[in-house]
């Protein structure tokens, strides 16, 4: 697992779901947090120099936060405005971190968001993560996992 | 004095994003017009007056690049000011874009981003809550 990227991939989290979703984000969950239920996953696939997928869970209520809080609404949106908002937000954090994997100038196509909502038993297995990461968000939890497929190690000295 | 809008994404969550960063960075809003792709956003060019468009780069139908090519070859629009609001990191598309004549805001971005780069595109600066006023070399006429 690379170090440097699971700080760029931390990084990128956090700059988003702040900036685009307007929530409070810790580097650890509560105990609490950390056992409430996945309510959305949303995939966003990749393909360039090396190719990969990003994977980010919501848990504890963040989709509604996350989706109220993007649309600035008064009512709670409803289920596929929020997953809508999920994958935005992936592709946002997804956009973020490919470039700590092939380069500033490597080109990379992220392909549309693959959004489930529920715990995503159905979903085919990722590949082996190259990292993962949970953080506290507000009164929920986000887990993201990141895999790429290929070439060096991500991150290592060239 | 306010500034007419074409927020152009195909993500409908994005563009009131967009329009929502826009309220909150003080910039002066007329009409705020929106577009799901590049052709969507021609028409709205064509029929509306737009003093600036903020434009995603990977949309279906018509790209971002491509609808900033349309724009700049076409002597009625070609000073339109465009800010590009995009996830793209690579710095080589980053530079086509820049080599177009458009600016470049990155995702997630804040109001502050927001207001500095419409300053910088429009050449046009203003304190909030206060009328524009109009920099020495600005591109807009009122």
């Amino acid at each position: 697992m690379s170090g440097d990227l699971t700080s760029s991939l931390l990084r990128a989290a956090t700059s988003t779901f702040e900036e685009l979703g307007f929530l409070f984000v810790t580097e650890t969950p509560s105990d609490e947090k950390a056992t409430a239920a996945v309510e959305a996953i949303a995939r966003v696939p990749f393909t360039g120099p090396r190719d990969g997928v990003l994977e980010v869970r919501l848990a504890g209520g963040v989709l509604r936060s996350l989706a109220t809080n993007m649309l600035g609404a008064e009512d709670v949106p409803g289920e596929g405005i929020a997953l809508d908002a999920l994958g935005e937000i992936a592709n946002v954090i997804c956009g973020n971190v490919v470039p700590d994997i092939g380069g500033a100038t490597a080109i990379f196509d992220l392909h549309a968001p693959d959004v489930t909502a529920g715990s995503g038993n159905a979903l085919p297995p990722l590949p082996e993560p190259t990292t993962r990461l949970s953080l506290g968000i507000d009164e929920g939890r986000a887990d993201l996992a990141l895999s790429v497929s290929g070439g060096e190690e991500p991150g290592a000295p060239s | 004095m306010s500034f007419n809008v074409l927020v152009v994404d195909d993500s409908s969550v994005m563009r009131t994003m967009v329009i929502r960063t826009l309220r909150m960075s003080g910039v002066p809003l007329g009409e705020v017009h929106e577009a799901s792709n590049g052709a969507e956003a021609l028409r709205v060019i064509k029929d509306r007056w737009v003093d600036l468009a903020l434009v995603d780069i990977n949309m279906p139908v018509m790209n971002g690049v491509e609808l900033i090519d349309r724009v700049r070859s076409d002597d009625e629009t070609r000073d339109l000011a465009i800010i590009v609001v995009s996830t793209e990191s690579s710095e080589t598309r980053i530079q086509e874009v820049q080599g177009r004549g458009a600016r470049f805001v990155h995702k997630p971005f804040t109001p502050e981003i927001l207001r500095e780069t419409i300053t910088e595109v429009t050449g046009v600066e203003y304190v909030w809550g206060s009328d524009v006023q109009p920099a020495a070399s600005s591109h807009l006429d009122f």
